[in-house]
């Protein structure tokens, strides 16, 4: 868990990778361990990175993660005014203040909504899978029927394989490697660590390097606790909100919430000088979303977010198949992740607390020797998984595709979720069909199904709805920033 | 239902063109796959079809979008930017380059070289390519040479350290650590020859 929170922190530093790209270059390396384990350390890494990508933001007006974005406003104005520690300090203890509010709302949640879905037969599988697709895809990216082609993009590729109900083969070109589908890890990585590495391979960008060397990180008082009580409180419940809905994330959050502290706060004319309030409640939002992520990830089996997706990954890689069923079949893994969260946020305020001076070098890394480094440790990741060069070739492939699709405006993300959600939703959709005897009313006779197929129509009509209300009031259709985390 | 920056509509009149001609090879490779269960009324094929059938509907309704936004397409530069969406004030990020695609701002990242990068990336999947035969040490040291001098890297000591120190430090971590045993190639070949 250690090991996660520091390769968390330096990942989400780093303002090249982000805490997704963090945790998917770990996965492998999770194989020969326990689940519990896996899932606690991938767990680490996710808290970390929250914290992590504030401090190139403080320190250099760049954030490491998208997420981090909006901590800028005031943490790097408190750092020109020379007050650096306590930026980087509040947006640690608000950080770990949010983490465990999130674990809190996540157990409270999960449990009863847990039962709830235990009722689930296939249809309603299918309509909620359905619904988690449509809607993570339609608010991934700008244009919706780009998000939905690689939604169903991600569907298809989970089809390669052989067929899960009568063993035949599907698209496997009589390759023995893809008998079993195509392997979740190299895909994960290529969309996620290889797309963005030929980036910036294309671009070779290089940050600003952090000059100073003498910024420590100071605990805030409790007077300046109590300063930033209300704003960390906005965070907290902005944060669960935008978690728990899939597909907004911890950009999201952190920019409502920076919002939203501001409207609320005793003194809105600090924001954007140098107010802790404005360092607290974006910081306090985007470590509070990873509960809210969890929710319907660990419920339903379907990720709210990048990270999110990955602790799915994780999961089913070490063979627990997440949604309903996991409180039945493996509850030592749901509490274990319950407890391990809490206990990575607590490392999170110790680790942050003295690995800043390693970050403050971490950040300074040339951008060709991260290309290299993360390049490297791909190939051999994937690798590591059947012994195989098949399996990195694969991710090589998908980081190509990723980047092609990042190009013409379709979100890899949409894609990753389609490959998870593929062998749910065709299960659930042919057992379904196999009960109605083909008929497709099976999913407008029962009532959840129903209206998580209304839910899933609205959302796939909403854009247009809202583009006609526009049109009559003369106004723009805003485009939101969304997905990341 | 906007888009992302500098995708035309015309760019996407391609796009649409290419997905609907591939969900036409796709239904057609879906027809050589056989019956299977008796039990299942639908079949192995079904669900790739609903997939095929689902995107092709979908790569249509982006055809008919982009064909009304090249119709409508602004003539001038000004033009063309009053009519992309923009993101509400709150939630632009001044100065901020951030290295993900989604709040970018790409007026401030150069612009990406394909040459190098097409360069990278076929470098990269001739070294996984190599791995088992040279082996995990050799085609890694042959594999990140290049690739820093590709990335710009021009110092022959880095270089030489990057290159030997990498490849020796994820071989440890991996075969000593992890216990994953990676390819020794011709090295474990040569081992029976070499007096060391």
């Amino acid at each position: 868990m250690t090991l996660g929170v520091c390769w968390g922190i330096l990942g989400g530093a780093l303002p090249g990778i982000s805490g997704s790209i963090a945790m998917a270059l770990l996965l492998p390396l999770t194989f020969g361990m326990d689940t519990s384990v896996a899932l606690m350390m991938l767990a680490g890494v996710w808290v970390g990175a929250g914290y992590g990508g504030s401090i190139p933001a403080i320190l250099i007006k760049t954030p490491g993660t998208a997420s981090a974005a909006a901590t800028i406003f005031d943490g790097y104005e408190l750092h020109q005014q020379g007050k650096t520690g306590k930026a980087l300090g509040i947006s640690l203890v608000t950080g770990t203040i949010g983490g465990l509010f999130s674990v809190i709302v996540l157990v409270a949640l999960l449990i009863p909504l847990s039962r709830v879905t235990l009722a689930f037969g296939p249809p309603e599988y299918f309509a909620v899978a359905l619904f988690g697709l449509v809607i993570i895809s339609s608010l991934s990216e700008r244009n919706m029927l780009k998000g939905l082609i690689a939604g169903f993009f991600g569907l298809g590729i989970a089809v390669v394989g052989l067929d899960p109900l009568s063993g035949v083969q599907r698209f496997t070109f009589e390759r023995l490697e893809l008998y079993e589908g195509f392997e979740l890890v190299p895909v994960l990585i290529g969309l996620f660590a290889v797309t963005e590495m030929l980036t910036q391979a294309g671009r070779l960008y290089q940050w600003q390097a952090i000059k100073t060397q003498r910024a420590s990180t100071e605990f805030p008082t409790l007077g300046e606790l109590r300063g930033v009580s209300r704003a960390t409180g906005i965070g907290a419940i902005v944060g669960i909100i935008v978690g728990v809905m899939p597909g907004a994330g911890q950009t999201v959050s952190s920019f409502v919430a920076y919002n939203e502290a501001k409207r609320w706060s005793k003194h809105p004319e600090k924001f954007g000088k140098g107010s802790l309030e404005g360092v607290a409640a974006p910081e306090t939002a985007n470590n509070t979303v990873q509960g809210g992520d969890l929710v319907p990830a660990l419920a339903l089996g379907i990720p709210g977010s990048n990270s999110a997706a990955i602790m799915l990954a994780a999961l089913i890689l070490h063979g627990v198949r997440p949604g309903p069923m996991l409180f039945e079949r493996n509850p030592e893994i749901v509490y274990s992740l319950f407890s391990g969260l809490v206990i990575v946020n607590f490392l999170m305020l110790i680790v942050g607390l003295l690995i800043l001076r390693l970050c403050m070098t971490v950040v300074n890394v040339r951008v060709p020797y991260l290309i290299m480094g993360v390049l490297t440790l791909v190939a051999v990741g994937s690798y590591a998984i059947n012994n195989s060069v098949f399996d990195p070739l694969v991710a090589l492939v998908f980081g190509a595709v990723g980047f092609v699709m990042k190009k013409y405006g379709f979100p890899p993300a949409a894609t990753v979720l389609g490959l998870l959600l593929g062998y749910l939703v065709e299960i659930a959709m042919r057992r379904s069909l196999i009960l109605s005897d083909g008929n497709w009313s099976i999913f407008f006779q029962r009532p959840i199904a129903l209206v998580f197929v209304v839910l899933s129509v609205l959302t796939l009509f909403y854009p247009i709805f809202l583009q006609l209300w526009a049109k009559r009031k003369g106004r723009q259709v805003p485009a939101l920033p969304l997905g990341e985390g | 239902l906007g888009d992302s920056e500098g995708v035309t509509p015309r760019t996407n009149v391609v796009i649409s063109i290419c997905i609907l001609v591939t969900c036409g090879a796709a239904w057609l490779a879906t027809s050589t796959l056989p019956r299977g269960l008796t039990v299942d009324p639908i079949g192995p094929a079904y669900f790739p079809r609903f997939i095929i059938l689902s995107v092709a509907a979908l790569g249509a309704a982006l055809l008919l979008t982009s064909l009304r936004d090249l119709r409508q397409a602004p003539s001038t530069d000004s033009e063309r930017a009053d009519s992309e969406p923009q993101a509400p004030e709150a939630l632009k990020i001044p100065d901020a380059a951030v290295h993900s695609e989604l709040v970018a701002d790409a007026d401030e990242l150069p612009p990406i070289s394909y040459p190098r990068m097409l360069s990278v990336l076929g470098l990269s999947i001739v070294y996984v390519l190599v791995m088992t035969p040279l082996g995990y040490f050799i085609s890694t040291v042959a594999y990140v040479v290049p690739l820093l001098l590709l990335l710009r890297v021009r110092n022959p000591l880095t270089i030489s350290g990057c290159a030997l120190g990498v490849p020796l430090v994820l071989q440890s971590l991996f075969n000593k650590l992890l216990g994953v045993p990676l390819p020794g190639g011709l090295l474990d070949r040569l081992q029976g020859v070499l007096p060391f």
